[in-house]
């Protein structure tokens, strides 16, 4: 007697379990009656898609820590974290809560620093996609909507400078630091020239964001902070030439 | 399908045109200002712009200006049997109407199940359950987006459990049933023939030729014992004696060389297509297709 024929239900299912990687290829074969060759390269594609989206997103990781680890975590977090969103990248954005699983975990193995590394890349990532948002031409000078201000335990923002340069022109990487050191950062999509600026906040900055979140005028702002109002349209004169205010 | 009825596709979709193009790629988004010698259309993949504002989202505004864009998805998961991602949905028809294509595409697989993205493309049964499910979502995109549809033969390493018909037989009862075009990638015809065991010639003479708008070309590897449509190479020599076949014997349409993989300079690629522009003007006996290009 012939067996009943798999609906495509069954298929999918058994397709799903070797793609998640719960059913080895060698098992998978022969329910579908397919070389073990052919099949195993599907589960090794889906993997490997999750895998070449971490590297692009978290670019220092893989470099920074250990090859070892850096495998072990990318298989946990395939394991544990499905991808969910039709747009790879996305899938990425929950890594930084895995990482953060495993420091509370073994804060020897991610350490805090690793953390504000990943928290940095991956708002890097999500400020070059962020969608655009309609301007009010007649609202004066505004903050970018792209605008996010990160506050760092670690000084992540100046190491990723650093190791980004020394990456670039082939010198060995930065030491890590060693002590926590808090930092405030400014990160946006340049509303002309869309390129990803990350700045440190000043204080003549964090004036304008203020000023400009609490939609306070020059006058009023110069008044309030007794700066000279000549002192405060050069803040914001700056805010507008990095792209932070528009 | 009503023969009287002036929606389907055959009425509504362009007619044939010969054309070359190639898809549009984040490492070249600085070249886009610069000039792009004998590409006559740009590509794009739907899902690299749906969600994203600023520079890809200029980069297309700015590339529609110089070339007519076609829409290309990979996440769409038309044969999948989790429910289509309305969002998803959504927000293609918005890229479409940003973008106004001639038609839009996307393959005839699934890439997700239990709400799990693959990213990969995945091979349906060649089964009338697979056909009448496919056949009903398809209906549904074209609902949403309501623009000509393509589907894509794809890449397949096995066939699925519970085949009763030929891929030929499947890609036909799908697309006719459904009423939508078909997307014909060359190099697929070939990987899937020498994978398969069949007779890629003959492949060609079995598929509805009247619903085929584009083509695809593209290199593969064949580095294991079987061949992968890897995106990642040079086409091959006998991939251009099947588009050259297929152009002859036919369907004359809009051709895209596909580069997804260790994508190469926008000087190889716009080598590579004056490859497939001379492969077209040596089939056709054409000689303007070659010297548009010059």
């Amino acid at each position: 007697m012939n067996s009943p024929k798999p609906s495509m239900g069954d298929t999918m299912e058994t397709m799903h379990k070797l793609l998640r990687g719960e059913m080895a290829p060698i098992e998978v074969a022969p329910i579908l009656d397919v070389p073990v060759e052919r099949i195993e390269l599907y589960q090794t594609l889906v993997k490997q898609h999750l895998t070449n989206v971490l590297e692009k997103i978290y670019t220092s990781l893989p470099a920074l820590l250990e090859p070892s680890l850096w495998r072990e975590l990318v298989d946990d977090y395939f394991k544990e974290y499905p991808s969910h969103h039709y747009e790879l990248n996305a899938n990425g954005g929950h890594f930084r809560d895995f990482l953060l699983e495993r420091h509370n975990r073994d804060p020897h193995k991610v350490s805090g620093f690793i953390l504000d590394l990943a928290e940095l890349e991956w708002r890097e990532w999500e400020v070059y996609a962020a969608p655009d948002e309609d301007t009010d031409e007649t609202a004066g000078t505004t903050l970018n909507p792209t605008l996010v201000i990160l506050q760092l335990d670690w000084p992540a923002h100046a190491f990723l400078n650093q190791w980004r340069v020394a990456m670039n022109s082939g010198e060995p990487s930065p030491p890590l630091p060693e002590e926590p050191s808090a930092e405030t950062v400014f990160l946006f999509r340049h509303p002309r020239a869309y390129n990803i600026v990350s700045i440190e906040a000043r204080e003549d900055l964090l004036f304008v964001v203020k000023m400009l979140h609490e939609r306070v005028d020059i006058a009023t702002a110069s008044k309030l902070a007794g700066i000279p109002e000549s002192t405060v349209e050069g803040f914001v004169r700056q805010a507008v030439e990095l792209g932070l205010a528009q | 399908m009503n023969p009287t009825d002036k929606t389907s596709f055959l009425d509504t979709a362009p007619a044939p045109t010969l054309a070359f193009g190639i898809g549009l790629r984040r490492p070249h988004f600085d070249d886009l200002l610069n000039p792009w010698p004998g590409v006559d259309f740009l590509e794009i993949i739907s899902e690299n712009f749906m969600n994203f504002g600023g520079r890809p989202r200029e980069v297309v505004k700015a590339a529609k200006e110089r070339f007519p864009l076609i829409l290309h998805g990979v996440s769409l998961s038309i044969g999948g049997l989790d429910p289509l991602k309305e969002d998803y949905l959504e927000k293609l028809k918005a890229l479409a109407d940003l973008v106004d294509p001639p038609w839009f595409s996307d393959h005839l697989s699934y890439s997700s199940h239990w709400g799990v993205e693959y990213h990969d493309l995945l091979p349906l049964p060649f089964s009338e359950e697979a056909v009448e499910h496919v056949v009903a979502r398809i209906q549904q995109v074209k609902k949403v987006v309501n623009r000509p549809f393509l589907l894509e033969n794809p890449s397949y390493y096995i066939e699925m459990p519970g085949k009763e018909m030929s891929e030929a037989e499947f890609l036909t009862e799908v697309v006719e049933r459904a009423d939508c075009g078909l997307l014909l990638d060359i190099n697929n015809v070939f990987v899937n023939a020498t994978n398969h065991g069949y007779d890629p010639y003959e492949f060609l003479g079995q598929v509805p030729a009247n619903r085929i708008r584009q083509y695809h070309m593209a290199g593969h590897d064949d580095s294991r014992s079987f061949l992968v449509d890897s995106h990642g190479s040079h086409i091959h020599p006998e991939v251009f004696k099947l588009y050259k076949h297929a152009l002859t014997e036919v369907a004359k349409v809009w051709t895209l060389l596909e580069w997804d993989n260790a994508i190469p300079s926008l000087e190889v690629l716009l080598k590579e297509n004056q490859l497939v522009r001379k492969a077209a003007s040596e089939a056709l006996g054409d000689s303007f297709i070659v010297e548009v290009a010059s």
